[in-house]
């Protein structure tokens, strides 16, 4: 435990608690601002510094070189000047999140990466959470807790959060990811500065709402009509803190449409260069949480993106021989067999065709996608028990 | 936030039940570990009360340090359109097993398992292997998990699908120390498995 309660009431906490609230919640924040330490920002700070130095090392951190600098420089491209003040972190998790800290401490998970289908819908959504910070949204959400109980759930939140092993666990990092529960217009101005970020680093702004139609096609994945005006689908980690996603998408849609046209970057196949090497990584955190129909959505998505690419096929395959249900081995077929067809060298899309074959007992035509599979991925995981199929 | 509710899960259960009863299972004592399977135990292995994880779907729970350090988990006959374990108070859909599936299939569904009732960040199968259990051809495999606290887990999970029946011994302990700790005790275990009346 690093972070004491004593601490905390010695600093900016208790001139809070007594009413004596710092300005500046909601102002503009310079390039290189730090606060001092016992003004209110200052303690804030404080508290996320502690979380922070645990983030960087959770073994969920996604640490690759390549992938973190290609995160990084869309961020400094949308931050400028105040890119030096932010930190991003790619955190393994199979969830649609991103969050931004006070202290420029930035959370992009990895089931936010798996869902967009270009550069400039992440581009979107680091300058939302660029625009919390630009707009030290944090800062106002504190100033704006009036009551002492609101404040003391806060800090315990925050306390526990920082202190005794910090990110400790996911409920922790989901509870520090939506420790502020920003206000609506707070949301709005975010996605306003956003799209602002977007246009001048040269991004399609119309993509930022792009993000939002996706996932209201996926929160509505196998739902019934009535289910629909139910919305009773609060089980998701970035709908049970956000405002309603369908405002989002269509304002965004309207202010994009009233910047002027041209030609802007998208960026679908830089983003999948980039994010190709993870994704199979990323699909299978995906297909264990036994989302089918919701995971159709995001495959489908894929296939929209980069109409030549076999690996939404793949993926396809891949949901419905998970799901394994009336119709799903036809179904997981036939996604495979189109993967092959878009390249004939995709190793995974002929496992799976062997294995299809193998639960229907056609031996011969199991050992010959086997071992094309076994020729293609030399190394795999499974070898020995498919070498044994095969007979090899 | 559904996930802070969701706690009550396979892991975290063991946790809770720190109090729980064991039984010290005596080395070279030959012991049923659910339905039609015994084991002889080798190694300071103590088994859980019956009661304290009859909601988990495991039939025999065993640990040598505790059952938020190690154990040794049995599934004696897991069946068609069924799940491999039971989160209790939840509508929590798990995945089932199904005559016909294949190793990797069997493997997949481990890990779906695990992954879905302790809500587990990430879960990794590695080598899948031909594997001899209970006298049938069968398989094995490692994986490693990351638990809600951020712990590194690994496991062992050795099994055979035969007669409409799937059956399983997983072994699991933190990847620091523990599970080098008691592995060759838990091979050995595996080895002794028999079915009884063969
Ligand atoms: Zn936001």
């Amino acid at each position: 435990m690093h972070f004491t309660r004593r601490h905390l009431l010695c600093g900016c906490a208790a001139t809070a608690l007594t009413g004596c609230v710092g300005a500046g919640g909601g102002k503009p924040i310079a390039a290189g601002y730090a606060p001092a330490l016992d003004s209110v920002e200052g303690g804030l700070w404080e508290i996320f510094n502690k979380a922070e130095a645990d983030l960087k090392f959770s073994p969920l951190r996604m640490t690759d070189e390549e992938l973190n600098r290609y995160v990084t420089d869309i961020a400094c491209r949308l931050a400028g000047s105040h890119c030096p003040d932010m930190r991003g972190y790619l955190v393994r998790t199979p969830f649609f999140n991103a969050s931004m800290a006070p202290n420029g401490m930035m959370q992009v998970w990895s089931g936010l990466l798996l869902r967009c289908q270009n550069e400039a819908q992440l581009a979107a959504v680091l300058g939302h959470e660029i625009g919390h910070y630009l707009k030290r949204h944090s800062l106002q959400r504190f100033e704006q807790m009036r009551d002492n109980a609101t404040i003391a759930a806060f800090l315990g939140i925050a306390v526990a959060a920082a202190g005794g092993g910090a990110l400790a666990n996911l409920p922790g990092l989901v509870a520090l990811a939506n420790i502020f529960a920003f206000s609506r217009e707070q949301e709005r101005e975010a996605d306003g500065v956003g799209l602002e970020l977007m246009v001048n680093a040269g991004y399609s702004p119309i993509e930022a709402s792009e993000i939002w139609r996706g996932l209201i096609q996926e929160r509505d994945a196998g739902l019934t009509a009535d289910e629909r005006a139910d919305r009773k689908d609060k089980s998701d980690v970035f709908f049970a803190s956000h405002p309603a996603p369908e405002d989002r998408a269509q304002t965004l849609a309207l202010q994009a449409a009233a910047y002027p046209g041209g030609k802007r970057i998208v960026g679908e196949e830089r983003y999948l260069a980039q994010a190709r090497a993870f994704r199979d990584m990323m699909m299978q955190d995906e297909l264990r949480l036994h989302q089918h129909d919701r995971t159709l959505v995001i495959v489908d998505r894929m296939k929209a993106a980069n109409p030549g690419d076999a690996d939404p096929f793949y993926y396809e395959g891949e949901v419905y021989r998970s799901r394994n249900e009336g119709l799903d081995d036809g179904l997981a077929m036939r996604a495979y067999s189109r993967a092959i067809e878009a390249d004939d060298d995709h190793g995974l899309a002929w496992r799976g065709i062997g294995i299809l074959h193998r639960r229907a007992g056609r031996e011969a035509d199991a050992a010959t996608a086997f071992q094309r599979y076994l020729e293609l991925v030399p190394d795999a995981s499974d070898r020995l028990m498919i070498q044994s199929y095969v007979g090899a | 936030m559904k996930i802070r509710n969701g706690m009550a899960t396979l892991l975290l259960v063991f946790v809770l039940s720190a109090c729980a009863t064991y039984s010290k299972v005596d080395t070279g004592q030959r012991v049923p570990v659910g339905e039609g399977i015994t084991v002889t135990a080798v190694g300071g292995w103590a088994s859980i009360s019956h009661q304290l994880i009859s909601n988990t779907g495991a039939d025999a729970i065993w640990t040598v340090d505790g059952p938020s350090i190690n154990h040794l988990t049995f599934y004696s006959a897991i069946r068609s359109g069924e799940p491999m374990l039971v989160v209790p108070n939840s509508d929590v859909e798990l995945p089932v097993w199904r005559t016909g599936m294949t190793e990797p299939d069997v493997m997949e569904f481990v890990e779906g398992s695990l992954a879905k009732a302790n809500k587990l960040p990430f879960i990794e199968t590695e080598n899948l292997r031909p594997h001899t259990f209970l006298g049938q051809p069968g398989f094995a495999f490692e994986f490693n998990l990351v638990n809600q606290k951020q712990l590194e887990i690994r496991g062992l999970v050795i099994g055979t699908q035969a007669g409409g029946v799937l059956r399983m011994m997983t072994y699991t302990a933190p990847k620091l120390h523990f599970f080098a700790k008691d592995e060759a005790s838990a091979r050995a275990i595996a080895a002794t498995a028999q079915l009884t009346g063969s």
